[in-house]
């Protein structure tokens, strides 16, 4: 027997403008369209059932990547590939290309979108993770205007976020780092069973360190493991004030390692995720470390 | 409940009343009857469904044909042109880069656009391209040759033939050399080398650097008087 697999029924509906595209998500089980990589699967699954896609393809004015205020903005509909060879993101967060490289494959990064992956709230999608780190905000525009929700508020649990009926998403804003506060290093370390799989475990870690390499600022975000709001909490916290030292970030990775839920699945028994978390988050620390610059 | 959409596909328009749930790959094979492009795994992993949309290559499995309503679309069909393969198509047989085949429309599709973008890409770039393109047969060994070889790469500047004039490369560095034309092989459609001195009879191509190129030359012709002159317009129009 084979089954081929076809989304149940939908209407179909291009939005012109994102106007437009609010009054369409106006109405009830309705889904934005954008890479469709993993909103179409999960239709073919019968996992999503909507009755109303909006395609929002159209919409060039949510597709940019620039710096503007003292913040890297990325329009939702910046395609995995734009942020790749993004040379502005690339500078200030190499943890963006870091995480960007092991995303899915070349041929679906055309197409999946940054909006797209933060909306889908998959556990184990990467950029969640990384724009924790980031201390970036969601920019959720409605018909009455714009709301800003940090990143680190933004999912609600898996395939949950705040973005409710009408509201579309359409930009995160992440803030720059400012020379005079310390360097700013950033990188993603990830382990998958193969190319272009999820992850089985990974982290995002953003550092400020002073001139004395102490840490003033740190974010580290887990993909794929529980973490709550994709964020090592206890782990930031022990970081805050220490000297960046191996010892310190093996330390941090303990903690993070301690603190998060991950479950047994295909990808591994919970222990080897523990022990993931751990040394991918002192590696991720580690990294970020060297490439902070003053 | 359908909707009317229409797309140019491989430079052909067409307009069809459709589901909107219908998916690119089933348009192209069951309404167009384009069969070339191969309904693979259903869920955007193996590649075999790749198609270019609007000139970028998508997996057609995870596209609906509604997407593509306004857009271009370009199809393994159209690799082949005037009844001449591609040069990509050409590499796979000549490079047996398939076993099944099965895979063989994705992976030409995604070589296409890489070797348009990248025309010389290395071994790295070349696997890292195809990342996401699956093929049960393992012929990756045979597919990553085929891009990289003389056979597959040549000829992306379709038509681009380079000519050399020199009297020959004997003092010169024959590793660097080597590796310069190696690399001039693989972007350059022909290499005709034009030399008088091979005209004389005391002339030695195996010495030092000439060695190292002469092998990447399709044609080394002396062109040293008129007759000769012929020799190289032949070679120069030669496929």
């Amino acid at each position: 027997m084979h089954y081929m697999l076809v989304p149940s029924h939908v209407e179909y509906e291009r939005a012109t403008s994102v106007e437009h595209a609010l009054s369409l998500l106006g109405r009830p089980d309705t889904r934005v369209l954008a890479g469709g990589h993993s909103l179409i699967p999960m239709m073919k699954l019968r996992l999503a059932q909507p009755e109303l896609l909006v395609d929002i393809n159209g919409l060039a004015e949510l597709a940019f990547i620039r710096l503007d205020g003292g913040q890297l903005r990325i329009g939702a509909l910046a395609r995995h590939a734009d942020l790749l060879d993004s040379a502005v993101a690339g500078e200030h967060f190499p943890v963006f290309h870091d995480a960007e490289r092991v995303v899915a494959d070349p041929i679906v990064r055309l197409w999946g979108t940054v909006g797209g992956s933060l909306c889908q709230a998959d556990p184990s999608e990467d950029l969640s993770a990384v724009f924790a780190a980031a201390r970036a905000t969601a920019v959720i525009r409605g018909q009455h205007g714009d709301r800003e929700v940090p990143v680190r508020e933004f999912h609600l649990g898996p395939y949950e976020t705040v973005i409710g009926r009408g509201e579309l998403l359409a930009e995160v804003r992440v803030p720059l780092p400012v020379p005079a506060h310390g360097g700013t290093g950033s990188a993603y370390q990830k382990v998958a069973r193969r190319v272009g799989d999820w992850s089985v475990a990974a982290a995002g870690a953003v550092l400020r360190l002073s001139g004395e390499h102490e840490i003033q600022e740190a974010g580290l975000g887990l993909t794929a493991v529980g973490a709550r709001h994709f964020v090592a909490a206890e782990a930031e916290d022990f970081l805050r004030g220490r000297r960046a030292t191996q010892d310190t970030f093996e330390e941090a990775g303990k903690i993070a390692a301690r603190h998060c839920h991950p479950v047994a699945d295909q990808r591994g028994p919970e222990d080897y995720k523990r022990h993931l978390v751990a040394e991918l988050a002192a590696r991720a620390l580690r990294r970020a470390a060297e490439r902070a610059t003053p | 409940m359908t909707m009317r959409i229409a797309m140019t596909v491989n430079g052909t328009e067409y307009a069809r009343e459709v589901e909107p749930r219908l998916l690119l790959i089933h348009f192209l094979r069951d309404e167009l009857g384009l069969t070339g492009s191969h309904w693979g795994c259903d869920t955007s992993n193996c590649g075999s469904c790749v198609v270019w949309l609007d000139q970028k290559p998508v997996n057609a499995c995870t596209v609906l044909a509604a997407m593509a309503d306004g857009h271009c679309v370009r199809t393994v069909e159209d690799l082949e042109r005037d009844g001449r393969l591609d040069p990509v198509q050409e590499g796979f047989i000549e490079c047996h880069g398939l076993q099944c085949g099965f895979c063989t429309p994705g992976m030409m599709m995604t070589a296409r656009w890489l070797l348009d973008h990248h025309p010389d890409p290395s071994e790295a770039e070349i696997r890292e391209a195809i990342s996401g393109q699956i093929c049960r047969c393992t012929g990756y060994g045979a597919a990553v040759k085929e891009f990289n070889d003389r056979c597959g790469c040549r000829g992306v500047a379709r038509g681009a033939v380079v000519l050399i004039i020199s009297d020959g490369w004997e003092t010169g560095d024959p590793e660097l050399l080597g590796a310069q034309m190696a690399r001039l092989s693989r972007v350059a459609h022909r290499i005709v080398w034009a030399n008088p001195r091979t005209q004389s009879p005391r002339y030695r191509p195996e010495v030092g650097g000439m060695a190292a190129a002469w092998p990447y030359c399709d044609a080394v012709v002396s062109a040293h008087n008129l007759d000769a002159l012929g020799d190289l317009l032949s070679a120069l129009q030669a496929r």
